[in-house]
């Protein structure tokens, strides 16, 4: 059982040191984790800080945006040495920022783990410790609604950062938007697909940088339109 | 209906769109000289701007439009067709925006890729 987390990071520099530092070295049930660093073209200090600390880093020469990241490090772990045997078997998306606890990866990769699912959404909203901002929860709940209107997935955290996949999600999921409403594609996949959707409750911990490393409510309008013309007018 | 000031006397706009459609034409036969162009082409643009003349001088015209599509006024005709053009000109540019976007994406993607790849083997 091989695992690879996979962090997209764009100007990260404050926090991915922090963050590759706390990921769990060991967890039952897996014998290899590997991290993968998708440095989205940053201007900063990221892609040199998580070499340092020993992650496979792959640097985009331009900035792409979540979608492109999340899209490159997809097609990393889909084709990284496998040969039906030695690939990796999951695949955890984990955000560069700080806000997701390391302690989660274990609950979200275990519906994985046993087979019971293809994907596992990680979500804030199954628990109620941790302390979202009551805006941000307004705008969470509306693209849960989008997201279920246009894919057909009812999900309690569409836009969750932190996601795991199966080896046959790996394979399927083709990732094609660039930006933040890629979040929404991975359900686009799952209904598309016909891949087995479960969540697990995870803690957001919010601080006032990752925060301001969120999306803003507004943004909203933007993804929408976006989901829109994938919905309907893309091939 | 014959009376719609814009189109009926021999008004200003008919006089720049003509002017405009002459020297459209002149660019062609410019382009024909220096064999950019064919006689074909030479022939089906000289058609067009001639037409565009002729039509410009025909009165009523914008009125029957109008009347076509349920409107009072040939000028709203003119500005309703010309907001559903823009409104196609918009969405095909966006269509456009959106795969040139993806094509950038999947470049990146493949250069960050193939980097990735050379650096592990350099390690070995």
């Amino acid at each position: 059982m091989k695992l690879a987390i996979l962090i997209p990071a764009y100007n990260e520099e404050k926090s991915i040191g922090q963050v590759l530092d706390s990921l769990p070295q060991k967890i039952a049930g897996v014998d290899k984790i590997d991290c993968i660093v998708v440095n989205d073209g940053s201007a900063d200090q990221t892609a040199e800080i998580a070499k340092n600390k020993g992650a496979k880093v792959i640097s985009h020469w331009f900035n792409r945006g979540l979608g492109g990241a999340l899209g490159t490090g997809f097609e990393y772990v889909k084709n990284h040495d496998y040969d039906g045997k030695s690939g990796y078997d999951c695949l955890i998306t984990f955000d560069a920022d700080g806000q997701h606890n390391p302690l989660d990866i274990e609950t979200v990769i275990k519906p994985i783990l046993e087979k019971k699912a293809d994907v596992c959404v990680g979500s804030r909203f199954l628990t109620f410790e941790g302390h979202m901002p009551w805006y941000r929860r307004i705008g969470l709940t509306g693209m849960n609604i989008i997201t279920f209107l246009l894919f057909l997935v009812w999900t309690t955290d569409s836009q969750s950062g932190m996601r795991a996949f199966s080896r046959n999600a790996i394979e399927k999921i083709q990732i094609k938007t660039n930006k933040m409403e890629v979040s929404s594609e991975f359900f686009y996949e799952i209904n598309n697909k016909n891949l087995k959707y479960t969540e697990a409750p995870i803690k957001a911990i919010y601080s006032e940088y990752s925060l301001s490393k969120g999306q803003k409510n507004i943004n909203a309008f933007n993804i929408l339109a976006k989901l829109i013309f994938k919905r309907f007018f893309s091939k | 209906m014959e009376n719609d000031p814009l189109f009926t006397t021999f008004s200003p706009i008919k006089i720049i769109l003509t002017i405009f459609a002459i020297f459209a034409w002149t660019r062609v036969i410019l382009r024909f000289r220096d064999k950019v162009v064919n006689f074909k082409e030479l022939a089906f643009w000289t058609i067009v701007w001639i037409g565009a003349i002729v039509i410009v001088f025909i009165p009523g015209k914008t009125t029957a439009l109008a009347k076509l599509l349920g409107m009072g006024r040939g000028f709203d005709a003119m500005v309703f067709i010309a907001i559903v053009a823009l409104f196609y000109a918009v969405y095909r540019l966006y269509i456009r925006s959106n795969e040139a976007e993806q094509e950038i994406t999947r470049l990146t993607r493949q250069i960050a890729l193939r980097m990735a790849a050379l650096e592990e083997k350099n390690k070995e």
